[in-house]
């Protein structure tokens, strides 16, 4: 009786062991705000195809826009050095007349200008617009029209527009076709004051970033991290990271050490904290953007 | 990462809750949660599952548990594999990529922990005090999923898994203090040792189980089999309460639980119920929780809060679990039991093969089985034998209690010069070459010159040099050859008596026993080197130097001497009546004894203490002789007794 006891526990044991499952697992649900969306934006560092971390914050494709308005508040900070700039421009496309690559892929369409545009009571200057882009290996830069621009390097120079942080800006439309002056307010965002702790070296792969800055709690904010060749002005944008404004981001190591640094002199990262709404629709729909950016350009260790 | 992470190593959950000390349970025994002294109610080996399933929706089975235990007199040795303790978490790592310029892919984490294996030690010190360790083997496997930026020609984006294995070991102590049959007390340690393997990714950091110290005390108050309390504390401020019973078979308990991690105040319960058998159990138990518990649970709290406990924590479901252990028994049943022994007899290792005779210790047995059994009473003392001494067998008919003799030998060689206090082991066994139960009493060993008192005793000092004896009076008798060639033969033993005496006295003194051991007497060799000793010192040299030339001696026992007990010494002439006149013509010098041919043979009285010379002491043991024995009537009496030698 106790042998079949026995063998009956011991079969039985074995059967049970490779006939049972695992216990159930819990799916945990994201709730942090911990999250880091993380693009790519040139693929080939050499011959970038994307210019657009320029001091505008307008990075991202066009092609999806119908019209848009930008205002931006700009901080450049480069060793101890801290130059700031406003910037308002805005661009009108012509949806029937798209600029195609030569393969017939768009690229973007014609601008019209349409009346009169002032930013904070100063009239616009209507300037030519020209985008560049890269074909088969080849940079190559088109003009596409004309837009509407106003900036201010320092003291109000070249022109009297002045962004104002957590505040708004007022915009005013006076068309050349019969129609409605258009004016409204565009809500500015805090300003974005960031701070980049960098160590480590890129001869020993083992750099690592924590970014800090003065978190809001509100949606996100966007880091551009870009390089610089020595003796350019000029960054090429690499990575853009989204993340929680709030207030800190620890960029993994791996993100910065796999990157060809010993061919760059600089890296930059740049903040933006940018509110963004549409207005109209159909043909009219209108994309309004302002941003608080914030450049911190640091000599890789 | 998280800095302050709390998922720690199992504690004192048990998935059958918790049954207390009793020997009458044993599945919850192979569960290190609650027990970690481990000690177990098994009676050689047992082996035990737990197979259960959990409902989280879905109904997943698992193999809880697969334990083996084995019990080696009062070791117990354990061990156990655990394929269902563990715990898998599933997430988003936060992190994400866009593909494609449009589609963003996020990046998931699978994080596992889990109890593998344990294994336990326990030694049981007595009915009251018992310990063990318990050894058990963590694993905990952490996969993720990362972004990973690769330049060639181009820059690009990978996504790819990375894991890491990390082990953990952890040792903890336990003792279990049982006061009495109703009151049973327990604490054990959690995380006592901790050895664990370093953790290299750094994406896993702060995600490893943690090990704080704690600690577990538990009571158990046991008024009645069918009924049992229990009340378990840990110091991470959680509690279990529980109660058990045993009752024709089966056994039921419910334990209700607070868990300092989980809510409500009362996280849950554990019913259970079973039946057992001696060689068998079966249990059914459960653990309900009282909150609701999804398969979707936030990750900030399981970032910011952890968990406690693999098996039960605010993620674990309903799970309903059967239990089953065997009992496989290489020894027979248990048959006897012995209540208590009683030791009512020093020893006195010179009196060797007196305990042959009288039992030196009676046990009460009492037969626990339903037959009539034949039980075989042993002892073993430390320092004096080195197997077990068998006493005769006594029969015992079902249910009674007998008293059972415990005989002694002690070796011939055995020598020890004070007394020491040892331990005797008593055993009674009934079946089989193992005992089935034993007790341990001290012993009080006496030195080897201790006597007891009483003078029929004395015989083992006058034989146990008898070597010595015999070359001692073989010299007195040859360096007076001449003298003993020219007597008769009838007269030789009255005159060897006589030379061996006044040449055994003429360098000796009398001294008394060292102070505070009145009851120590010399043998014949130490007597004739330190050249003096006591009445009972003398008279035994005296009587051994005439036995070892074969001439029969007895002692006379002097009961009442004033306050004084006095021994001398009787020796045969061999003479018979007629033949008294060749050594006395008083014919109150000497008595006349039977031999054992029903002759009568003349005897006469030595005192040993007149150490001037044989005539002197005839004369002194003659008159107390008479005086005490005779005139007195202390031979009727029983005051004065004669003990032959042989």
């Amino acid at each position: 009786m106790k042998k079949i006891l026995t063998y009956l526990i011991i079969s039985t044991s074995i059967f049970i062991l490779f006939s049972c499952d695992k216990p159930a697992p819990t799916q945990l649900v994201d709730d942090t705000n911990n999250d880091l969306e993380v693009e790519l934006l040139n693929k080939d560092l050499d011959n970038p195809s994307f210019s657009g971390s320029d001091t505008s914050g307008i990075t991202q494709d066009l092609t999806g826009v119908t019209n848009l308005i930008s205002v931006s508040g700009i901080k450049i900070t480069t060793e101890n050095r801290t130059n700031e700039f406003s910037l308002a421009q805005a661009m009108f496309f012509d949806k029937s007349k798209p600029i195609k690559y030569s393969d017939g892929r768009l690229l973007a369409f014609k601008t019209i200008i349409p009346g009169t545009i002032k930013f904070n009571g100063t009239e616009a200057h209507i300037v030519p617009y020209r985008i560049k882009y890269r074909e088969e290996g080849t940079p190559k830069d088109t003009l596409i029209g004309f837009k509407y621009l106003l900036y201010n390097i320092f003291g109000g120079y070249p022109d009297p527009f002045y962004f104002s942080y957590n505040s708004n800006v007022s915009f005013e439309f006076d068309p050349i076709l019969p129609g409605e002056n258009i004016s409204f307010n565009i809500l500015t965002p805090h300003q974005i004051n960031g701070i980049v702790s960098l160590s480590g070296n890129k001869i020993s792969k083992n750099l690592e970033a924590i970014l800090s800055w003065n978190g809001k709690g509100e949606k996100k904010i966007s880091v551009v991290v870009g390089l610089m060749r020595q003796g350019q002005l000029q960054s090429i944008p690499v990575y853009r990271m989204k993340t929680p404004d709030d207030g800190e981001l620890r960029i993994p190591g791996r993100y910065l050490n796999q990157l060809p640094l010993d061919r760059f002199e600089k890296i930059v990262f740049t903040f933006v904290r940018s509110y963004e709404g549409y207005r109209g629709s159909g043909a009219n729909e209108l994309l309004v953007s302002s941003q608080s950016i914030h450049s911190i350009v640091i000599d890789i260790p | 990462m998280a800095l302050n992470f709390k998922i720690l190593p199992q504690s004192s959950f048990g998935l059958a809750g918790y049954w207390g000390l009793q020997e009458s349970v044993t599945i919850a025994f192979y569960n290190y949660e609650s027990n970690l002294s481990n000690y177990f109610g098994i009676k050689d080996w047992g082996i035990s599952l737990q197979y259960g399933a959990e409902f989280s929706g879905s109904v997943n089975s698992s193999l809880y548990l697969l334990a083996m235990a084995k019990k080696l007199g009062n070791h117990s040795l354990s061990a156990r594999f655990t394929p269902g303790y563990q715990k898998e978490f599933l997430f988003a790592t936060g992190e994400s990529i866009i593909i494609n310029d449009t589609t963003t892919q996020s990046l998931e984490a699978n994080y596992n922990y889990k109890e593998l294996f344990g294994l336990g030690y326990s030694y049981k010190f007595d009915e009251q005090f018992n310990a063990g360790l318990a050894v058990r083997f963590f694993s905990q496997d952490f996969n993720q999923q990362i972004v990973k930026p690769v330049f060639g020609d181009t820059l690009y984006l990978v996504r790819e898994t990375i894991g890491e294995k990390v082990n953990l070991w952890n040792v903890d102590l336990g003792f279990d203090y049982i006061l009495n049959k109703n009151f049973q007390f327990r604490i054990s340690s959690i995380n006592l040792i901790n050895i664990k393997d370093d953790l290299a990714i750094e994406e896993f950091q702060g995600f490893e189980m943690d090990q704080k110290r704690g600690a577990l005390l538990i009571a158990s108050y046991m008024p009645a089999e069918f009924i049992n309390l229990h009340v378990l504390y840990e110091t991470s401020n959680s509690f279990q309460v529980s109660a058990t019973g045993y009752s024709k078979g089966f056994t039921y308990g419910l334990t209700a639980f607070h868990d300092y991690y989980q809510e409500p105040y009362i996280a849950g319960v554990n019913p259970a119920v079973g039946y057992r058998t001696d060689l068998f159990e079966i249990l059914l138990s459960g653990v309900k929780y009282f909150s609701e518990r999804n398969t979707d649970a936030s990750f900030s709290r399981f970032y910011e809060e952890g968990i406690n406990n693999i098996i039960n924590n605010r993620y674990s479901f309903d799970k309903i679990v059967i239990s089953m252990a065997l009992n496989i028994s290489g020894t027979p049943e248990k048959q006897v039991e012995l209540i208590d022994v009683e030791i009512v007899r020093d020893i006195y290792p010179t009196f060797y093969d007196k305990y042959i005779e009288q039992p030196f210790a009676y046990g009460r047995v009492v037969n626990i089985s339903d037959k009539t059994i034949s039980v075989i009473p042993s002892v073993k003392i430390e320092g004096i034998t080195a197997d077990k001494i068998q006493s005769p067998p006594q029969t015992l008919a079902p249910g009674d209690t007998a008293k059972v003799p415990f005989y002694l030998i002690i070796p011939d060689k055995y020598m020890i010069d004070k007394a020491t206090l040892s331990y005797a082991d008593f055993y009674v066994t009934a079946s089989s070459t193992e005992p089935d139960a034993q007790l341990q009493k001290a012993a009080l060993i006496n030195g080897m010159n201790s006597w007891d008192g009483n003078v029929a005793n004395l015989r083992y000092f006058i034989k146990r040099d008898v070597d010595f004896s015999m070359n001692y009076s073989k010299n007195v008798i040859s360096s007076n050859k001449s003298v003993l060639d020219t007597i008769p033969s009838e007269l030789s033993a009255f005159y060897k008596s006589k030379i061996i005496f006044n040449d055994f006295v003429k360098m000796l003194v009398y001294t008394s026993d060292p102070r505070a051991s009145a009851e120590y007497v010399q043998f014949p060799k130490q007597t004739i080197e330190l050249k003096g000793g006591d009445c009972d010192d003398l008279s035994v040299a005296y009587s051994s130097l005439l036995e070892s030339v074969g001439i029969q001696t007895a002692l006379v026992d002097y009961k009442e001497d004033g306050e004084i007990r006095h021994v001398n010494v009787l020796f045969n002439t061999e003479l018979d009546p007629t033949q008294a006149k060749y050594i006395t013509a008083n014919d109150s010098k000497y008595f006349i004894r039977k031999s054992e041919q029903g002759n009568d043979e003349i005897w006469i009285p030595v005192e040993t203490t007149s150490l001037t010379d044989f005539d002197e002491a005839w004369n002194i043991g003659v008159e107390k002789f008479n005086r005490e024995a005779v005139n007195n009537l202390g031979l009727a009496a029983g005051k004065v007794e004669i003990i032959d030698v042989y």
